[in-house]
């Protein structure tokens, strides 16, 4: 079973994926900011990382690279409410952009891309 | 009383020179039959006669036939004979033959005895010197006036000064012209002129001078009627007239320099050393004044008698002088005025493009609070959306889960009404809505803003210290609008304060203001974030709008009040409110005319 960490400030979405990547299911582990996920990822051992870009006191982009830091062959999807931040080079480092949407579809569809594409290479 | 004795030195000194000048130029006395009887010497030695030549002859013959006979003397002197009336003709014009001079003559006649014993008086009084006199007051005087009157346009002074030098009997100049020093000071150059263009043209131009006396007034009345003949010639010797001030062989250069009048007289050698001034003016006989103003020779009036040849006195030149000086006083100061209104344009122009540049600016600002406006509700709009729609599609997807359905509804509750907070606080910013002022008192407002928050208190273990002023006049104010504005700090506050943190609300009264103090134990803000305290869209919450703050000073300013923040951080933040107790309605106004950047959005 594959683990991802969900990392995502707002309480309620922080709920809502975790219920729909179980009924998937995958293992979450969830994370409320920058500095917890980065812990988890060092911790635990993660397939996959869902990032929420806009993180008030830890912006997401340096979450991001923070992450990377620790782990360089986890993928990361930004999952975001913005748009602009695909503008910022740092986020060409995520395997996936993905403007949030109540439709999780598109995540979903993601998440198992990615990690089909990866089982072979392990 | 030597004081006594000095003013009758005066008094007799002055009637003195009024018999004197009460003395005629000419002197008759004629018989009924208006023979000369007698002549006085005087008139004797000015047309170079002796007294027996006009004794014994009839006056007719005796003086010019045009004064005789147009002039109207001989008409008064037979009335005189026949009714023994006095009478006296003023201010005869008479142009001296073979002369361009014009004469300005009073003429008085008396009877004395009857019958064969009857004698008559004949008084001819020259005037001229008089006429001059009053006409060199009135032309400096006019030139002062124009000055006074703030009549400083340089193209009028340079017409009135050239109309005194060419106009009158006091210079009289056929030609005159005004050259000018450059800013540079090296050169000298024509700028204005005035003059006949041919010698018929000044025929015509004495002709009228010779009708009834003129005053300035009359003279430059006339020429403001018909501007100066500003013919080709005369604009091309203006031209002409550009002369390097080191140049020694230029009377014009050297008129500057040495700050000095220069006549140029005679012809040959005299006239052609002058320099290039006489080849243009193409007369032997001209003046060069300097203009001078503070010791300084701004530049020089050129006059000649080309066409009428009357000789170029030392008077002429002397008053010349005085009158030049007097002019450059006055184009000196239509140049400073000149450029004090060049100077106030130019603050003008710098003011507009300050205005402009701001306008930008503030335009700039508020696409840049348009575009936080959107990255705003682009995050606080889509996130509970995305909250909402993915739980409402899970209950759709399982809606027998009737456990973890009720949970999920909640959330979308939450959500919802989170949207609508989100949607509220935005619209207060964007468009603010009119105070409604009524006098409340500020006390009562805390409390109810108070039990608004108490759940928050609670939840926290903060504790609420009051520390209310007494007897406080009551404020004009929104009350709703100040609890919304007192509601965002305190919540400001709760969130700042670790449990059991104490938040300290106290009133008071400051002059004209009422002050609300709010004090909080939270971890306080540095020093960097304070001055970004209040901008819209700035928040360091997790959860934050960023617009709580931006609300609250927006409604304190409406109220015609300020906020001031002070804070350490570790130690806690005070905010201090301060309303105005008299401007209720004031504050309606200011709020109307206030263009907050945001507001546009």
């Amino acid at each position: 079973m594959a683990t991802i960490l969900v990392v995502e400030d707002d309480k309620n979405q922080r709920v809502l994926y975790e219920d729909e990547l179980k009924e998937e299911g995958y293992h979450v582990i969830l994370a409320k900011d920058g500095r917890e996920a980065v812990r988890k990822v060092r911790d635990n051992k993660i397939d996959l990382v869902v990032l929420d870009i806009r993180m008030p006191g830890a912006d997401g982009v340096e979450t991001l690279s923070n992450i990377i830091a620790v782990n360089k062959k986890v993928p990361v999807i930004l999952n975001t409410a913005y748009t602009s931040y695909k503008d910022n080079f740092m986020t060409w480092a995520a395997e996936k952009y993905i403007v949030k949407s109540s439709d999780l579809s598109e995540l979903k569809k993601s998440i198992k891309e990615i990690l089909d594409r990866k089982k072979p290479g392990e | 009383m030597p004081d006594n004795h000095q003013s009758r030195l005066d008094f007799l000194e002055e009637l003195a020179g009024t018999l004197r000048s009460l003395v005629p130029s000419g002197l008759f006395i004629l018989d009924g039959g208006l023979r000369v009887v007698s002549v006085n010497r005087e008139y004797c030695e000015l047309c170079g006669k002796r007294a027996g030549d006009i004794v014994g002859r009839e006056i007719e013959e005796v003086l010019p036939s045009s004064l005789v006979r147009d002039d109207g003397i001989g008409d008064a002197l037979r009335k005189a004979a026949s009714t023994g009336a006095p009478s006296f003709i003023a201010d005869i014009r008479y142009p001296v033959p073979d002369s361009q001079s014009v004469r300005t003559l009073n003429v008085g006649i008396r009877v004395v005895g009857r019958g064969e014993q009857r004698r008559l008086l004949l008084t001819i009084d020259d005037i001229s010197d008089r006429v001059e006199k009053i006409f060199e007051l009135s032309m400096l005087r006019s030139v002062n006036s124009a000055i006074a009157a703030g009549d400083l346009s340089l193209n009028k002074i340079l017409n009135l000064i050239l109309a005194c030098v060419t106009s009158g009997s006091a210079l009289g100049f056929n030609r005159a012209f005004i050259l000018f020093v450059d800013k540079a000071g090296s050169r000298l150059a024509g700028k204005m002129g005035v003059g006949p263009a041919s010698r018929e043209h000044a025929m015509r131009i004495w002709a009228h001078l010779a009708g009834p006396s003129k005053t300035l007034k009359d003279v430059i009345e006339s020429q403001s009627e018909n501007p100066v003949v500003r013919d080709v010639h005369l604009e091309e010797m203006i031209k002409a007239m550009d002369f390097s001030l080191d140049d020694d062989g230029n009377v014009a250069a050297r008129a500057i320099r040495e700050k000095k009048p220069f006549k140029v007289d005679g012809r040959g050698a005299a006239a052609a050393e002058a320099g290039p001034l006489t080849p243009i003016l193409g007369s032997h006989e001209y003046v060069v004044v300097p203009m001078v103003v503070r010791d300084k020779a701004i530049g020089a009036i050129v006059a000649d008698n080309i066409f009428s040849m009357v000789p170029i006195t030392e008077e002429h030149v002397q008053l010349l002088t005085m009158f030049a000086n007097q002019a450059g006083l006055a184009l000196e100061i239509a140049e400073m005025y000149r450029n004090l209104t060049q100077e106030r344009n130019k603050l003008k122009e710098a003011y507009r493009q300050i205005r402009a540049a701001q306008e930008k600016l503030l335009e700039n600002e508020r696409l840049a609070a348009v575009g936080k406006m959107a990255a705003y509700v682009s995050h606080e709009i889509r996130n509970p959306l995305v909250t909402i729609g993915g739980f409402a599609q899970s209950i759709l997807k399982h809606p027998d889960r009737t456990g973890r359905t009720r949970q999920r509804l909640k959330v979308i509750v939450d959500e919802v009404s989170r949207l609508e907070q989100i949607l509220t606080q935005v619209l207060v910013l964007s468009k603010p809505v009119k105070p409604y002022f009524q006098h409340a008192q500020i006390n009562q407002v805390i409390s109810d803003t108070c039990t608004l928050i108490g759940p928050d208190l609670q939840k926290k273990k903060i504790a609420l210290e009051k520390k209310f002023g007494a007897r406080l006049p009551k404020v004009m104010l929104d009350s709703k609008q100040i609890m919304q504005a007192l509601l965002n700090l305190f919540k400001n506050s709760v969130h700042a304060m670790r449990p059991g943190g104490k938040l300290t609300v106290s009133t008071g009264r400051d002059g004209e203001f009422v002050t609300v103090t709010i004090a909080d134990t939270g971890r306080g803000i540095s020093k960097k974030l304070l001055d970004k305290l209040f901008m819209p869209f700035f928040t360091t919450k997790r959860k934050g709008s960023g617009i709580g703050l931006s609300v609250t000073e927006r409604i304190i300013n409406d109220h015609g009040g300020r906020i001031e923040v002070a804070s350490t951080v570790g130690k806690g933040t005070t905010f201090i409110l301060y309303l105005p107790i008299q401007s209720g309605y004031n504050a309606v106004e200011t709020q109307t005319g206030a263009a907050v950047p945001a507001a546009g959005i």
